[in-house]
């Protein structure tokens, strides 16, 4: 291929900042690689995806479809738990890959996502089409980390109905270039989506993390939190939308982005929209960004930790929420990854 | 002030009379006293639509020096190369064929009220400026369609060396201050109007302010747009010298036509070293007008630039005041309101740029919406590289009155450079329900607490605002409410 | 002595909640009335009922003031009529002053256009009754208040919005003792033979400056005892036990 835009603004600003989308060299995976159920009771192959599924873009989504695809359908009612990991063992292996995830009523999911690797320089896209039925619960706990040059194209997208509630935790530590895409739609009254990442950018890492929620239903609920650090000349850019459609009254949104900046290189763009054409709903969105508090690190000081290791227990605090969410077979190699990336830093 | 308010107020009341039956849609209210169609006379029209014998023409009849001809020229190549933006918000029926750029009315410059033809002083009269030109104010200059016939600056003003005059004038008489600056700020490519502002611009002030003189009272400007179909692209030029510092009102109302009327002016504002200037401004132009203003400021070193806003009229507006924090130290403090009525596509929004050091910004933005319209923020924080120890606040408040309406808030955030402490927050959402409630157990009708509730929304912005327009900006928000029961 | 207030049978429901089972209370012109109970008793439910609001739906029985029936007026044309609240968390709303709100509130509740200086003369006089500096009075209305600070600024608008019936949320609880004994100073200077006070406390710190007439104890959205002041004693050695259902488990004593 060539180069493409991804992760399109649904509604467009200013031309001459460059921020609509980011243009970048794509040439798809080859998929080399499978991914690895822990448990293929509820796997079967083969998978159909929705039309209104976009991806971060035509071309990623349909790399990501030309791999390997399976359905997980967990039965009414059904609690289950599954960790699906993906190593890429070399430096040439690459991933493709769809997968559709059916909760009928009330099915509970607790999903692992585990990516990892050595040094490896390919593009990987995986797309995963999220489908809540009525009362069913999903919590996605995703880790990627090292997989120093590659790029990492995560595709997500979320029908969730009534009473459905959907959470996605996610550390991106790890890649070369970092796609997110999550997309999703409270359908029924009382859908909630919840979308917490966090991040370390060291080096010449970019990330490009892109949130897009539409309430539809009654009293739906979004939460969209980002926080992370980036240090040497690490680029990260955030474009969050919450869209209050007419007539999802008494919705709540909030999204939020939280960026420490560790070195003077270091490039933070945000663009947290809120779209809205329903009077009765409660939408806000906070961005901040700048440098740790002096405060907190005078304190830390005061209490016999070096500034080095004063800074890292501060960056550390900040994303502890985030990393306690995810599924406790990732924290400990979380911790460890942040800790190691803030010590080398990259500046 | 407060007698001029009264004097004021007494003409609206007299003119509106008592058997006017109040109307809900608030347009047909407030317009009432603007609605003015003289009967129009006209010495002179341009043939419609954009061409270059136009242009020539316009410069001609204005006895422009070369360079300024040479411009418009240029800006017009600019204009027919310049696509219009395609995320701004539709402006398909503006038609520049049909568009008059220029009319004159049937005089010429005058020193002094009593010189004027009866009818343009008859309208002035109703919007009020002899009172304020008598009681608090230091000046008026103002446009009535594309020129500006009336301008008075006060013996102080003159004494101290400031100067405040209509920008034709000032182009043949200044230019030694104007020419270097002209354009510099906002280019003719800055984006589409931005040319067609330079190819046909006409009217608007030139105000300079020397080294270290303080304008103590504030220096206003009026535009009215009279004729069928005339576009107003009036250019305003103020340079607050070193140490100076002044207070600037632009105050807008047109009546309504069928036809489109455009609005395409510019402003470009230099703030130089310490000096403070406060630029104002109530765009309350009719319900048919696309507002297409393009307003830029400079900051130098350690000035200081304060904007505070009030959107409330046109059919269509694009608005982005822009602040370019050059110097170390610059500061900038923007306020504003958008409220968006029925039918109205409000874009409007701010932009800060810091490039200096240890540069401070903080906007408040608030919007409105109501029986159908639109109010969007559109804003942008660029923090540059080398602008280490820059402080930027943002917050902007959505409110909803109903969910016929829209409002979005698209702001982008650009920092480059670690040593910054920016924080942005937004809320949408409408009045709530127990601020409602309270209100009623005092015994306010539900809508007289909404509308109490609204006008406490905005009073941040209007009490930047000086007197008689935070006056109209509560009757405004106030009108919305009186109709909506039985 | 006439009837000021009548609730007959009153049930109110919250959400899909039914909070109030069968209320009946009558309050004549001139008492002082207290309702108490233990926390999540239904009392605030109650006051809130009474004065309108659209949150709790009354699903059955009647509310009279003055003879008339009240059930289905809106919260402003009760307050026109003589109904009050102090609440016990006033919301703050920012961009309106103290000074403008209360004068508008008057203008509404009398029916007569305020003057600006006379409403200021009476405006500073009440404060300094409630020992409030006059500068709360350019501030925003309950913006940046303290707790306590919010109380007073309820009270400052009972005593200018004299109403007929003055129904008081715990307005002791969170203020400090001089704080109580100064609102309820105010409060006693108010209540006179053409008005009546409806009090909900679960402190009874008020109840040291106030008598009541009548007391009533409300457990489980039902009143379950009703009788003079030696009840406020009584419940203040026993607690709530003796008016619990059997069975009922522990919940606040009421100290």
């Amino acid at each position: 291929m060539g180069e493409i835009a991804i992760n399109r603004l649904p509604v467009h600003t200013y031309r001459y900042l460059k921020t609509n989308d980011t243009k970048i060299i794509f040439s798809g995976p080859q998929s080399s690689v499978t991914a690895k159920f822990s448990d293929e009771e509820y796997v079967t192959k083969g998978a159909t995806f929705p039309n209104n599924f976009e991806g971060a873009s035509e071309e990623t989504l349909a790399a990501a479809l030309a791999g390997e695809q399976y359905t997980i359908t967990i039965p009414p009612n059904v609690e289950a738990k599954i960790t699906i990991t993906i190593k890429l063992v070399d430096s040439s292996s690459s991933y493709a890959g769809g997968f559709h995830f059916l909760l009928q009523k009330g099915a509970k999911l607790a999903l692992v996502w585990h990516w990892t690797g050595l040094a490896n320089t390919g593009d990987n896209c995986v797309a995963a089409y999220y489908e809540l039925e009525a009362a069913a619960e999903l919590n996605i706990s995703k880790l990627q980390a090292k997989l120093r040059d590659a790029t990492l194209c995560d595709q997500r997208f979320y029908q969730i109905d009534k009473n459905a509630k959907a959470k996605c935790v996610s550390a991106e530590l790890g890649g070369k270039q970092v796609i997110v895409h999550s997309r999703g739609n409270l359908l029924g009254n009382e859908a909630s989506l919840v979308e917490e990442t966090i991040y370390a950018g060291v080096g010449k890492q970019k990330l490009d993390l892109f949130y897009h929620v539409d309430h539809w239903g009654k009293k739906t609920k979004s939460i969209i939190e980002c926080k992370g650090a980036l240090a040497g000349e690490a680029k990260k850019i955030f474009r969050g939308t919450i869209n209050f459609r007419r007539g999802c009254t008494g919705a709540s949104g909030t999204e939020s982005d939280y960026a420490v900046q560790l070195s003077s290189k270091a490039k933070n763009i945000s663009l947290p929209l809120l779209l809205c054409t329903e009077d009765d709903v409660e939408g806000n969105h906070a961005t901040s960004a700048g440098q740790i508090d002096e405060e907190h690190i005078y304190y830390l000081m005061s209490r016999g930790f070096s500034q080095e290791e004063a800074r890292r227990i501060v960056v550390e605090a900040l994303m502890r929420p985030i990393i306690d969410s995810l599924d406790p077979s990732l924290r400990e190699q979380a911790l460890e990854e942040i800790r190691k990336k803030l010590d080398a830093k990259g500046e | 002030m407060v007698s001029m308010l009264i004097v004021l107020l007494g003409k609206v009341m007299a003119i509106m009379g008592n058997d006017e039956k109040k109307k809900s849609d608030i347009g047909d209210v407030t317009r009432s006293i603007y609605d003015i169609k003289d009967k129009v006379e006209y010495a002179f029209k341009a043939d419609t639509g954009l061409t270059e014998e136009i242009i020539r023409e316009i410069s001609a009849q204005k006895d422009e020096p070369d360079w300024m001809l040479k411009k418009r020229l240029e800006a017009l190549k600019i204009y027919n190369k310049l696509d219009i933006p395609p995320w701004m918000p539709d402006i398909s029926e503006l038609d520049m064929t049909h568009i008059d750029t220029y009319v004159r009315p049937r005089t010429d410059m005058k020193d002094s009220w009593e010189d004027l033809p009866q009818n343009i002083r008859d309208t002035f009269d109703r919007l009020g400026i002899p009172e304020a030109e008598k009681t608090s104010l230091a000046g008026v200059g103002a446009q009535y369609d594309s020129e500006v016939v009336y301008h008075n600056v006060q013996e102080e003003l003159s004494k101290q060396g400031v100067i405040y005059v209509d920008f034709e004038t000032a182009v043949k008489k200044y230019e030694n201050l104007i020419k270097p600056v002209f354009g510099t700020l906002i280019p003719p490519s800055y984006h589409k109007f931005a040319a067609l502002h330079y190819a046909a611009w006409s009217g608007g002030s030139f105000v300079y302010v020397p080294k270290g003189v303080q304008v103590s009272m504030p220096l206003q400007s009026y535009f009215r747009l009279n004729a069928p179909g005339a576009g107003q692209f009036e250019h305003t030029l103020i340079i607050v010298e070193e140490g100076a510092s002044c207070h600037f009102i632009e105050g807008c109302s047109a009546p309504r036509y069928n036809v489109a009327n455009l609005h395409a002016g510019a402003v470009e504002l230099f703030v130089r070293k310490g000096a403070k200037l406060r630029y104002s401004t109530i765009e309350n132009w009719s319900k048919n007008m696309y507002n297409l203003n393009t307003k830029r400021s400079l900051v130098e070193e350690e000035g200081s630039m304060t904007w505070v806003s009030g959107s409330f009229g046109s059919h269509t507006s694009c608005l982005y005041p822009d602040t370019i924090l050059k110097g170390d130290r610059s500061t900038c403090e923007f306020t504003g309101i958008t409220f968006a009525g029925a039918g109205q596509f409000l874009d409007t929004g701010s932009k800060v740029e810091c490039i200096g050091k240890e540069t401070t910004a903080t906007v408040h933005s608030k919007s409105i919406s109501k029986g159908g319209g639109t109010a969007i923020y559109r804003g942008v924080v660029h923090i540059g590289p080398k602008a280490q120890g820059a402080k930027v606040a943002i917050s902007c408040e959505s409110l909803m009155l109903d969910n016929a309406s829209r409002s979005d808030t698209i702001p982008d955030i650009i920092i480059e450079n670690d040593n910054v402490d920016i924080g942005h927050e937004a809320k949408i959402g409408r009045i709530p329900d127990e601020n409602i409630y309270y209100l009623m157990t005092r015994g306010l009708s539900e809508e007289d607490a909404k509308a109490m509730l609204v006008r406490g929304f905005a009073e941040p912005i209007s009490k930047e605002l000086p007197l008689e327009y935070a006056v109209e900006m509560n009757r405004l928000i106030d009108l919305e409410f009186e109709g909506s029961i039985g | 002595m006439s009837e000021l207030l009548k609730i007959e049978n009153l049930h109110v429901t919250v959400g899909d909640k039914e909070l109030l089972h069968g209320i009946n209370l009558v309050l004549e012109t001139g008492k002082v009335h207290v309702i108490m109970g233990v926390n999540g008793a239904g009392k605030s439910t109650l006051l809130h009922a009474i004065m309108g609001n659209p949150i709790y739906k009354i699903t059955a029985g009647r509310i009279f003031f003055e003879g008339q029936d009240i059930t289905e007026l809106s919260v402003d044309k009760r307050a026109k009529l003589g109904v009050f609240l102090s609440f016990q968390s006033p919301v703050a709303v920012a961009g309106i002053t103290m000074e403008n709100f209360i004068r508008t509130a008057r203008t509404m509740v009398t029916g007569k256009q305020q003057k600006i200086f006379a409403f200021k003369k009476l405006l500073k006089e009440r404060m300094s009754d409630l020992d409030m500096d006059i500068s709360y009075a350019e501030r925003y209305l309950n913006d940046g208040f303290s707790g306590g600070e919010r109380k007073k600024s309820e009270i400052l608008q009972l005593r200018l919005l004299e109403p007929k019936l003055a129904m008081l949320d715990e307005t002791d609880s969170g203020l400090d003792v001089d704080a109580v004994r100064i609102v309820s100073k105010n409060i006693s200077e108010y209540h006179n033979q053409n008005n009546s006070i409806l009090i909900v406390t679960h402190l009874n710190q008020i109840l040291q400056f106030i008598k009541p007439d009548v007391v009533h104890i409300l457990i489980d959205g039902k009143i379950v005892k009703e009788g003079g002041a030696e009840l406020v004693d009584e419940v203040a050695q026993n607690g709530f036990d003796a008016y619990r259902p059997a069975g009922k488990g522990d919940g606040d004593n009421g100290q």
